[in-house]
């Protein structure tokens, strides 16, 4: 192919479908470059039928229609997408979390929770902690099975930004309650493990509540 | 033809499409256009989708490669597919013989 196969028109086609995309990037850009693929296969192919540059491409264009109507054909699959990458980095980070809080309560020399915290808050923390993880487990098995295609998928983002939900309470609960208490030991080992397991939760509470706005979010573009 | 006329054999089109050879989406569409003698002419917006949809569900895998600078995405059956592609062929016979004796004209596959 020339560089000048690949016109202006194409190139337009395929931001304006981008931009009518959102979701993680990956998919995306799966998407436009075999779009554009197919663009310039169609153009190919209508020159060989003997029409001149410009007539190939513009009804190569006509043949796969406008960045809206492309755009919504796929925005199913974007939805896929972005719940399922919350969903999965959402159980990725759940036991590294975890492990960092419990080595931070570890490394306080006690071996009992005595004077952590009170069994209100502990089973409170219990109770948020094993719903966001039995949240997490249903929508990863939901996400990245064959249900994405047969979801509608402004149910799947829902579900991901529910579940991203109660990750974020989750997460608050955590640091309110160990937080606080643990960083009345002593110890620089005990105070660099509550450093690290307090920014762990810290990010995972920002970017998930973040991931959980743009599920939101993506379902009003599919509305629109 | 409509599309929506095609729209619940999609799948067993696009299946039968790759049996022969490996194919990029723009191809798919073609062969299904020339296959058909030109009554299919399936839309852009439903067929890549459909695709990724058979490799979500393990009966087409893909793979990328560099044409012309440009990256490519080629399609091929798994043996899933063609499991499922017989499955389908077989169904749509005994479906078409049973439509076509009840609209009076030859059953399909008769001699």
């Amino acid at each position: 192919m020339t560089s000048a196969a690949r016109s202006d028109p194409i190139d337009s086609l395929l931001i304006a479908t981008g931009a009518r995309l959102p979701g993680p990037a990956g998919p995306r850009e799966d998407i436009l470059a075999e779009l554009r693929d197919g663009l310039v296969e169609a153009a190919e192919a209508n020159k060989r039928n003997g029409m001149g540059h410009g007539e190939a491409v513009q009804l190569a264009l006509r043949q796969f229609g406008d960045a809206r109507t492309l755009a919504a054909s796929f925005w199913p699959e974007m939805a896929a997408a972005q719940a399922r990458r919350v969903v999965l980095a959402l159980f990725a980070t759940g036991p590294i979390v975890a492990a960092l809080w419990a080595s931070a309560a570890r490394s306080r020399g006690s071996a009992s929770e005595s004077g952590l915290f009170d069994g209100g808050q502990a089973h409170l923390a219990a109770a948020l902690l094993v719903a966001a993880a039995i949240s997490c487990g249903i929508w990863t098995i939901v996400a990245t099975g064959p249900a994405p295609h047969r979801m509608p998928p402004q149910m799947m983002l829902f579900g991901a930004a529910a579940t991203g939900g109660i990750a974020v309470l989750a997460d608050l609960a955590v640091l309110s309650l160990l937080a606080v208490p643990l960083a009345g030991f002593p110890g620089p080992i005990h105070q660099l493990a509550l450093g690290a397991a307090t920014l762990a939760s810290g990010t995972r509470l920002i970017l998930t509540s973040r991931a959980s706005w743009c599920c939101l979010a993506m379902t009003t573009t599919a509305i629109r | 033809m409509r599309a929506e006329a095609v729209k619940g054999h999609l799948d067993s089109i696009l299946l039968a499409s790759l049996e022969a050879q490996p194919l990029h989406g723009y191809a798919i569409m073609e062969a299904v256009r020339a296959g058909s003698r030109a009554s299919f002419d399936l839309p852009t917006g439903t067929v890549y989708p459909a695709l990724h949809r058979l490799e979500h569900a393990g009966l087409i895998r893909s793979k990328w490669s560099t044409v012309s600078g440009r990256r490519r995405r080629t399609y091929e059956l798994t043996e899933r597919g063609r499991r499922r592609l017989a499955e389908e062929r077989q169904s749509w016979k005994q479906f078409s013989r049973a439509v076509s004796t009840l609209l009076g004209g030859a059953p399909a596959g008769t001699p």
